[in-house]
């Protein structure tokens, strides 16, 4: 749905000519979730502001369902795209619902669909509609905020979001939940979004593919599975980090290697569910020094086992696994 | 019973008492001789106020949002700098060059008092303007307003506290230094008070200071309570801040 | 111009010494508000009650006009027959010198972080070294800015009191006005600005030296 084609930006600084994005081509399908990620002044935020023609490239194009975004008014461009920036900046004088209303406002919607939107959309994000409509961002602390700075780029059912490090600023503890949240309603709504990041963990995490930038270029695209497994670029495989494995772990479950039961496990033995992803399943085998765990359903119902062996399996036939996941 | 009210209450008392004082001491009297003039005078020094101090808003708060666009940055600080030499002019000097170039009358007195508003209007305009926080103004940008959307829905309403301030710091001044403008002729309660000094009539001399003071204080007080009702609760009125008188 | 110059060079003595008039009319009157604004401040910063009262008095004064105050000023003091000239005007820039030093003052002390005393405390200072070592050089540069405002504010003020007989570089504006002399009025309104950007910058100087380099402001 969107497409870069050889974009480029370049910056005079100090008198020298500055390339912040050289020659970038990307993909991105619709309703997928792409991560542009890499270490600090690689030209991922650049590109991402170029998209919605915050800053103007150099060369290349952005291409928005075939259309060059060129020939967009920059103006209307925004309004259909939603933006979420890492520290919010809502604004202080408005209400959350004057904040989650404001590009429905300026689109001309009336109050009462306004308000509408605002309540469905506080519901959307996990906060007490009625608590929270009539309340001002000083009001609220940095999850909250950053929940409504999501809703406010949604409100104008854009078809694209673009989001810069939102979760960057939180603490760790909110920003897990913030992330299964968003996770979650991205099932729901099916947004293409394009979103940066400077650290892998996230990525792995919230990614259908994955955009590795350095200086400026990608030296590296795919899904995370794909850009975990290969090792063949030394920067790459660094910023990766040597616990690639369990990492690549982190998004794969138990169900997609359920054996059936064949041995005995204790009642009060270490187990599993079908949910739980396979690097809290390594921890436990290595915890206990077993090479094999019960799966339960959370009903109570066996469902099956869980092998050390069939893990490192995964992890050597790694291609197969994408296929299969 | 709070803080608020003892606090309304002494200074109530207060004020009976020094009424009670000066009435039964005579002095009411005498000053009151001068009701007609007080009157008279008491209108006049508001004209020169609203007339000086209007236009000084309308310029100031314009000349500050431009001052604050993007294209004008590197002229701001210049510009800045240039008005605050301006401010430490003494007013009297101010008032006594108008003179030299607009004649006697109530023109000097308007220009020097319009002048002596500008300044801490402008400067609270762009300290307001400038203070915002960049990431609301990506925000506002990136969601797709026009600047001048951006200038009236986020940035004006949000630098308020601040720009109010101002213009209230600059009109109460302005009543303040409004009895100047009887010595080039403009009028106004200064007449009662200088005059009074003149001839050493105590009772002329309070008939021009007590309205005028009067006048300064209930200004405040009213502009005060308008900027709270104007500013949004959002917005923590207690952070704005005068740089200097 | 000519003129002016002219008028300048002949009449050197006289600016001078209204000059100096000025200057002490305005230094008599801010430095009794140093000695009794920064206790004072210093004591708000203790008690917010005490704060609340203080600082709101302060305000208000500010509000009442310069020639109002002296309206009032002189019909009291022409009771003890003080009436006219320096006292009422050092009297009223005393009270204006009140509440830029007295708000400085309690906001610089009100700012320091209390780690920091506890710090000193912890370390075996005595409270006088505390003031000395910590808590003076942290204040003294907000204090001075004040100091430097009450300053500036009160130049222009005093050439006011040139009105009442309190002498100064306003009565050449006086005598200008009256006289309908431009050269009188020139000469007055540029030394009074001039004394007052002098002060300006010299006490920015000094403040800025007083400061120490950790603390200066970005």
């Amino acid at each position: 749905m969107i497409k870069i084609e050889n974009l480029s930006k370049v910056f005079e600084q100090d008198g020298r000519r500055v390339a912040a994005v050289d020659g970038v081509d990307l993909e991105v399908g619709r309703g997928e979730i792409c991560v542009l990620l890499g270490p600090s002044g690689c030209g991922k935020t650049t590109t991402l502001k170029i998209i919605n023609r915050l800053v103007v490239p150099s060369g290349g194009r952005v291409l928005v369902d075939g259309q060059d975004t060129a020939e967009f008014d920059a103006i209307t461009l925004r309004r259909k795209i939603g933006y979420v920036i890492q520290q919010v900046g809502l604004f202080p004088h408005m209400t959350v619902e004057q904040n989650i209303g404001i590009v429905p406002r300026l689109l001309g919607w009336t109050p009462e669909r306004r308000r509408a939107r605002a309540l469905e959309l506080l519901d959307m994000i996990g906060l007490e509609p009625q608590q929270y409509v009539g309340r001002y961002p000083r009001e609220l602390s940095g999850g909250q905020a950053q929940r409504i700075g999501v809703a406010r780029a949604l409100a104008a059912d854009p078809p694209i979001l673009l989001m810069d490090e939102p979760f960057g600023a939180l603490d760790p503890v909110s920003r897990e939940a913030l992330q299964d949240e968003f996770l979650a309603m991205q099932q729901r709504l099916g947004k293409t979004i394009i979103f940066v990041s400077h650290e892998i963990d996230e990525a792995v995490k919230m990614a259908d593919r994955i955009a590795i930038f350095r200086s400026g270029r990608i030296v590296r695209q795919g899904t995370p599975d794909a850009v975990l497994s290969d090792t063949s670029d030394a920067f790459v495989a660094g910023f990766i980090g040597r616990d690639r494995a369990l990492k690549r772990l982190r998004r794969h479950h138990c169900r997609e290697i359920l054996e059936p039961c064949n041995r005995a496990f204790a009642r009060g033995a270490p187990s599993v569910t079908p949910e739980d992803d396979l690097r809290t399943a390594l921890s436990m085998l290595v915890e206990a020094d077993l090479d094999a765990l019960p799966c339960y359903q959370p009903d109570g119902n066996i469902a099956g086992m869980v092998r050390l062996a069939r893990i490192r399996g995964l992890l050597d036939g790694g291609a197969e696994l994408e296929a299969a996941s | 019973m709070n803080a608020r009210v003892l606090r309304i209450m002494g200074i109530l008392g207060i004020v009976a008492a020094l009424c009670a004082w000066a009435i039964l001491s005579g002095g009411a009297a005498a000053v009151l001789k001068y009701r007609r003039e007080i009157v008279h005078l008491t209108g006049q020094h508001i004209m020169l106020v609203v007339y000086s101090g209007g236009p000084a808003i309308v310029v100031g708060v314009i000349l500050g949002i431009v001052l604050t666009r993007p294209s004008m940055r590197r002229v701001c600080e210049p510009v800045m700098q240039v008005l605050s030499i301006a401010t430490a002019i003494p007013t009297l000097a101010i008032i006594a060059l108008a003179m030299m170039a607009l004649g006697v009358g109530r023109a000097p007195a308007l220009v020097a008092l319009f002048l002596h508003a500008l300044l801490p209007i402008v400067r609270n305009t762009v300290e307001g303007l400038r203070q915002l926080p960049s990431a609301e103004l990506e925000s506002a940008r990136g969601m797709g307003m026009t600047p001048s959307q951006t200038l009236f829905l986020v940035e004006l309403p949000e630098a308020l506290p601040i720009i109010a301030q101002g213009v209230r710091v600059a009109l109460v001044i302005n009543v303040g230094v409004a009895p100047l403008a009887y010595l080039v002729g403009g009028g106004g309660l200064g007449d009662l008070i200088f005059s009074g000094i003149d001839l050493f009539e105590p009772a002329m001399m309070l008939a021009g200071a007590i309205p005028t003071a009067a006048l300064a204080v209930t200004l405040d007080f009213v502009l005060s309570r308008l900027t709270v009702l104007l500013v949004s609760p959002g917005i923590r009125n207690d952070d704005a801040v005068v740089t200097t008188t | 111009m000519g003129e002016l110059v002219a008028y300048v060079g002949s009449n050197w003595p006289k600016i001078l010494w209204l000059t100096w008039q000025h200057i002490t009319i305005v230094g008599v009157a801010v430095g009794l508000a140093v000695i009794t604004g920064i206790p004072l401040g210093i004591a708000a910063a203790q008690n917010r009650r005490l704060a609340g009262v203080v600082l709101y008095v302060a305000s208000i004064i500010m509000t009442i006009p310069s020639m109002a105050l002296f309206g009032i000023l002189i019909p009291l003091l022409a009771v003890i027959n003080r009436g006219i000239g320096y006292v009422p005007a050092v009297i009223a820039l005393f009270l204006y010198s009140q509440l830029p030093i007295i708000s400085n003052t309690y906001a610089a002390f009100r700012s320091i972080d209390p780690a920091l005393r506890e710090a000193a405390h912890g370390m075996g200072m005595t409270r006088l070294q505390r003031l000395r070592f910590v808590e003076a050089p942290m204040v003294i540069p907000v204090i001075m800015a004040g100091v430097r405002t009450a300053i500036v504010l009160n130049i222009g003020i005093a050439a006011i009191a040139a009105y009442i007989g309190a002498g100064g570089l306003g009565l050449l504006i006086r005598s200008g006005i009256t006289q309908t002399d431009t050269r009188q009025i020139l000469a007055g309104a540029i030394a009074v600005s001039l004394l007052a950007l002098g002060a300006d910058r010299l006490l920015g100087l000094l403040q800025r030296r007083l400061t120490s380099p950790g603390l200066a402001a970005a």
